[in-house]
């Protein structure tokens, strides 16, 4: 089982270089040259050329790219093209605002929403499944512009319960932030609910008619003892998986949602950094958000371990491949759309 | 015909009503709209619902419902063409990995992984910033975001198939890779394939708007339901319309997939959320 | 139609008082769609504390059906529409939840089929076994739950009741099952399928368990099963199934020995029988003679096959020669190396070490190496070996026709010219015994017998000279078996072919094959002709696996056998001889 461990470790070291690789790559492509970016249009060539050197321009594309990798492994993220600021703090601020929406978010909408699934799949083809069903399929089908701007209209502008918009920058403290994020959190939740329910929903239904539920009901167990001993922790094993990548999606920073509430999180320093250019930015909200990804779902698998004892094994063994299969499935099924 | 829909039940005959509604009214939008949706009228600007302007005006005095009627081309355009190469090619890869099973599976997928690991939106805006954000590359840069989720979407179904006995008799028979992944694995993931499409296209569609929501997409003052939410939101308390009005649209379409994939995914066995675990 | 329904009339078993079971005229059907089909019929019988009750039938008799209904069970869609059914003085199917669950684990207990499935995975043995105590308001401390495990011969226990289910054999898991349903005391015990899931030798040992537990216990018992030899062993009476009737109810002993219902007397000609069988009884001398003195046609030296270069190989230093137009049956429990000796010589994985040479025959034809993988073979040496899988309903692409199915070969190997593909077809699926018209239809529309028939012909289309048949028949009903290993041994004989026989049922072997080949752990421990080995002396596996076979009629079950390994191979090697090619390997006592 370390052994396991270790591998799945080692791979998930490899997908974060890999993708910082990519982003890297991606980047380099921009049309434009940094130098004269940053000098703006009358600059000479000799000027640019300096620049070119100071800004290591001038080294090949891998040398470039190990050394930028050292210094992200140490935390040194380079310098914003826009601000001149390390791009490491602003960075750290960001993310600690996207944090405070994320974690009531992830609180609330995982707990209520594995609720609702489990309920709705041990009630299955019943006015409460067909409810909760038909609910969870228009919160995916409404944009979460539109939900944003719905509840500011109905709380912000209708009840003046919570500001619509934020008006701090990223250096406000938590406690000023605190009243602005729970019209956020409201969109974020119902978005992340609806795939939870029906993933939660969907594999409740599928271990309720397995063998092993059976057995339990004809021991003579009490229904309550069958479900969540028996059943959930199988059950809960593809949901880990969309849990995870929407806790993935929303570290990573909620573009829209960020956007319409003007919340200073990942989202929006992802969207500047987009709009400005400034690619030392781009390619640490890349790598910080591939990194986020690549730890949910790491965490989502040794959860699995915990839950079902079948997971610990090595790889080659059947059930491990067909959990395996049933993971990537979840996996596309929770990602939704994410922005 | 008819049988056949009436098998497939009434949440997939519902769900294919919307879409085709949708697709029907974007197509025929230049001749059924009373006005061009582009040409502005300061004096009729931020109207409620009249007889000449059904769903009223937005600020620029032009016609919501004209706006909204053209407002699908695009998105749906975009949506189609970019679901149908992501989903095609997504489908192939997935199968031929999942039949080869050796170290390619292994170095695709990875990189596979890699890509799903960088935030969908981002990959897409660096895109849009390298390339600029003509149709065919928010094409592109849809089918470079989705084509790994499918294809590993369709390999997890894909693997179970390429276990089963037909296809190791064709292995057995000496069949290459090519014929095998044609003839004996893709006919038994169309049904997983066809239900990931219409998921697909769901998400590409809100994906879609959102870019031009956020000013990535269409361009002004090009009709476009993203782009009109994203004018008019600032109105939402004077002319509720002209948000609803394409928000409405949108939505329809995307219950409309996410309809037309249950009734599939029922019909043909395929739960989405669990293929390949049983 | 049961066939001689007009003639007995349904038969009605008299409920004695004091049954601990009675189940009287119950019907049940299944909703599909608006119309109600009818899945049990009419079906009545009691069981009276002590004895044991077996109902046997083919698939989709209802048998199944029939016995879950004593813990009041039914199949989603499915209805009572007539009869009782009763347990004690109880109704089973008015009884309020409460008592209901009372009912179930607590008087009636259930042993499944596949433990491996019916075991809760994320839950420790011994949680299992404490919960099945404590549901039904007995005590269960630690020492209680590993008495129970004991109870049920599970070696080491302590370590038993830490463990998960997938940690545990099939034959263990089996164990826990049983453990569980006798742990409240059950007045009735049902046990559905209870070994078909195992192997011959663990399948003895479980049955003598539940046997003497039954027997200890003084339970009413119900089993169900598709084995005739094994409903023969266990039950005291038995009541043969048909399209959700009982056609006959009787002792066991008046219904194996004097069978009333003309489908009884079909279904005991169609097994295939091991001991009442005269030595040669097996198939006919092909024409050519004696084959074992035909040319060889695949000579094996020393072959290693390993899966894991760390691990024990899972085929090691197999020596054996296939001759033309013989039968060689290979014998042997799951994980012997019996089916990856066979998938070695259909070319799906390369062999370790040794060489696996076939001849090319008379005919300029080349021969070559199937250790090497099929990606290395020339489209000769591909078109000589064929594979027909054990389950027909996956062996077939179920989105092509069946004659796409045989005209793919055909196509591949040019076996014909693309102008009499057609015709070839149709022939093939003629001498397989299916109507030309069949090369229409898709998968789906055929029964396991007729898809097995396809595959069959599929096999036959490249034109091979050696057939590997990879338990072709163990999913098929007992008179599809025999139809099918019918035609099978007359194709060979028409066409002259070799072929390999994957089997773990010594008696169906005994039947079609010439010599047989006893595998164990990956190692061939007896070689020899069927009538040879039957007579012994035997291997002490050979002898556990003969002697672990239940044949309907038998009354009791065989003295169980061990289920651990008793022997060992003898370090210095070598093989004994009793002449006529049997030779068995060396071996002491461990």
């Amino acid at each position: 089982m370390t052994r396991l461990i270790i591998r799945r470790l080692g791979s998930a070291v490899l997908t974060i270089i890999l993708a910082s690789l990519l982003v890297f790559l991606a980047i380099q492509a921009l049309p434009g040259d940094v130098a004269q970016q940053i000098l703006g249009r009358g600059a000479t060539q000799e000027s640019i050329d300096q620049m070119r050197s100071e800004l290591g321009l001038d080294t090949p594309v891998v040398i470039r790219y190990i050394q930028w990798l050292f210094g992200a492994v140490q935390g040194d993220f380079g310098t914003s093209l826009v601000s001149g600021d390390p791009v490491g703090p602003t960075l750290l601020l960001h993310f600690r605002n996207t944090l405070l929406i994320a974690i009531p978010t992830v609180l609330i909408s995982v707990t209520l929403s594995i609720l609702l699934g489990v309920f709705a799949g041990l009630r299955r083809n019943k006015w409460q499944d067909n409810s909760i069903s038909l609910l969870s399929l228009v919160a995916m089908s409404i944009p979460e512009f539109m939900m944003g701007a719905l509840l500011v209209l109905a709380f912000a502008i209708g009840i003046p319960l919570f500001p619509a918009v934020v008006l701090d920058g990223p250096n406000a403290t938590v406690a000023e932030l605190l009243p602005s994020i729970w019209l956020p959190v409201i969109v974020l939740s119902l978005a992340m609910a609806a795939y939870v329910i029906r993933m939660t929903r969907t594999s409740t239904i599928d271990v309720m008619t397995s063998d092993f539920i059976t057995t339990a009901q004809l021991k003579g167990l009490r229904e309550s003892r069958v479900v969540l001993r028996h059943a959930l922790p199988t059950a809960l094993l593809p949901t880990l998986n969309v849990v995870a990548i929407n806790i993935a999606w929303m570290l990573g920073g909620v573009v829209v949602v960020e956007n319409i509430f003007n919340y200073p999180g990942m989202g929006n320093l992802m969207l500047e950094a987009v709009f400005n250019r400034d690619l030392p930015i781009i390619e640490a909200v890349a790598v910080v958000s591939a990194t986020v990804y690549v730890a949910c779902n790491l965490l989502a698998d040794l959860t699995a371990m915990l839950l079902d004892p079948r997971q610990r094994l090595a790889k080659g063994s059947s059930h491990k491949a067909k959990a395996k299969a049933a993971g990537s499935q979840a996996a596309a099924a929770g990602e939704g759309i994410q922005l | 015909m008819k049988s056949v829909l009436r098998a497939a039940g009434p949440v997939f005959i519902i769900g294919i009503a919307l879409i085709a509604i949708n697709l029907l009214l974007a197509f025929l939008a230049p001749w059924i709209s009373a006005y061009d949706p582009i040409a502005s009228n300061s004096d009729a600007a931020l109207q409620g619902p009249t007889a000449a302007h059904w769903l009223g005006t937005d600020m620029y005095g032009r016609d919501v419902l004209s706006r909204t009627l053209n407002g699908g081309r695009y998105a749906l355009l975009v949506t189609f063409l970019a679901t149908t190469i992501a989903v095609a090619a997504g489908a192939l890869l997935g199968c031929l990995v999942a039949f080869l099973n050796n170290w390619i599976d292994d170095v695709v997928m990875r990189v596979v992984d890699a890509i799903l690991s960088v935030p969908t939106i981002l990959a897409l805006l660096v895109v849009v910033a390298v390339f600029g954000s003509g149709m065919w590359v928010i094409v592109l840069a849809v089918v470079v975001v989705y084509t790994p989720a499918v294809t590993r979407v369709v390999r997890g179904a894909a693997r179970s198939v390429s276990s089963l006995d037909y296809v190791t008799a064709a292995k057995a028979r000496g069949e290459h890779a090519g014929p095998i992944v044609v003839r004996e694995i893709l006919p038994n993931v169309l049904d997983v394939v066809l239900v990931e499409y219409a998921m697909r296209a769901s998400w590409v569609v809100l994906l879609i708007s959102s870019l031009s929501f956020l000013g990535f997409g269409a361009n002004p003052p090009a009709p476009d339901w993203g782009l009109m939410v994203a004018e008019n939101r600032t109105a939402l308390t004077v002319v509720p319309l002209a948000t609803l009005g394409p928000i409405v649209a949108l939505a329809t379409f995307v219950i409309g997939l996410h309809l037309t994939a249950d009734g599939l995914g029922k019909k043909l066995g395929v739960d989405r959320a669990m293929t390949g675990v049983q | 139609m049961s066939i001689d329904a007009s003639v007995s009339g349904p038969v009605q078993a008299p409920a004695p008082a004091g049954a601990a079971v009675s189940v009287e005229n119950l019907s049940i059907s299944y909703a599909a769609g608006n119309a109600l089909v009818p899945v049990v019929r009419d079906v009545s019988f009691s069981i009276a504390a002590g004895r044991t009750f077996g109902l046997v039938g083919e698939s989709g008799s209802g048998k199944s059906t029939v016995a879950r209904t004593l813990l009041a069970q039914l199949r989603a869609g499915s209805k009572v529409i007539g009869g009782t059914v009763r347990v004690g003085t109880q109704e089973v199917f008015a009884l309020p939840p409460a008592e209901l669950r009372a009912l179930r684990g607590g008087t009636v207990a259930l042993v499944a089929q596949n433990a491996g499935q019916a075991l809760t995975p994320s839950m420790r043995i011994g949680a299992q076994v404490h919960e099945a105590l404590t549901s039904h308001g007995m005590s269960a401390s630690r020492s209680q739950v590993l008495l129970a495990l004991d109870q049920v011969r599970l070696p080491n226990v302590k370590d038993m009741a830490r463990r998960y289910p997938h940690e545990l054999s099939g034959g263990q898991q089996q164990r826990v099952s049983i453990a569980m349903a006798i742990a409240a005391r059950p007045d009735v015990l049902v046990l559905d399928e209870p070994t078909t899931a195992l192997d011959v030798v663990t399948q003895a040992a479980v049955l003598r368990l539940i046997k003497d537990l039954c027997h200890e216990l003084q339970t009413a018992t119900l089993i169900v099963s598709h084995d005739l030899g094994v409903v023969s062993g266990m039950a005291d009476d038995v009541a043969v199934m048909r399209n959700g009737r009982i056609l006959e109810n009787q002792p066991t002993a008046a219904l194996f020995g004097s069978p009333q219902a003309e489908y009884t007397r079909e279904l005991l000609r169609d097994v295939p029988k091991l001991k009442t069988r005269g030595a040669g009884a097996g198939r006919p001398v092909p024409e050519s003679g004696d084959p074992s003195l035909n040319e060889v046609l695949v000579d094996c030296k020393d072959v290693t096959i390993s899966y894991n270069p760390s691990g024990p190989p899972a085929v090691d230093s197999v020596n054996l020669q296939i001759h033309r137009g013989e039968t060689l049956a290979v014998v042997g429990e799951s994980g012997s190396g019996k089916s990856t000796l066979a998938w070695t010589l259909a070319g799906l994985r390369g062999a370790t070490s040794g060489s696996l040479r076939v001849e090319g025959g008379g005919s300029g034809r080349t021969g070559g190496d199937l250790g090497e993988p099929v990606s290395k073979r020339s489209l000769e040496l591909r078109r000589m070996v064929q594979l027909i899988f054990q389950n027909a309903d996956t062996s077939l692409n179920p989105r092509r026709t069946v004659a796409a199915a045989i005209k793919r070969p055909l196509r591949l190997f040019g076996t014909v010219p693309r102008s009499q593909e057609k015709a070839r077809v149709e022939e093939l699926l003629t001498e397989v015994g299916l109507p030309a018209s069949f090369g229409k239809r898709l998968p789906s529309q055929l029964s396991g017998g007729q898809r097995q028939r396809v595959g069959i012909a599929r096999a036959l289309a490249a034109g091979p000279d050696l057939i590997i048949a990879d338990e072709i028949t163990t999913a098929l009903d007992v008179s599809v078996q025999a139809d099918i290993l019918e035609l099978l041994s007359g194709l060979q004989r028409t066409h002259g072919l070799s072929t390999l026989f994957i089997s773990h049922d010594l008696a169906v072997v005994a039947d079609v094959a010439d010599r047989v080949v006893v595998m164990k752990n990956g190692r061939m421990v007896e070689v020899g002709p069927v009538d040879a080995v039957l007579a012994g002396p035997n291997h002490p596996y050979s002898a556990s696996l003969l002697a672990s076979v239940i044949e309907p009629g038998d009354l009791d079950l065989p003295s169980a056998p061990a289920e651990e390994q008793t022997w060992k191979d003898d370090p210095e090697g070598g093989w004994e001889e009793p002449g006529n090619g049997h030779r068995i390997r060396k071996w002491k006592d461990a």
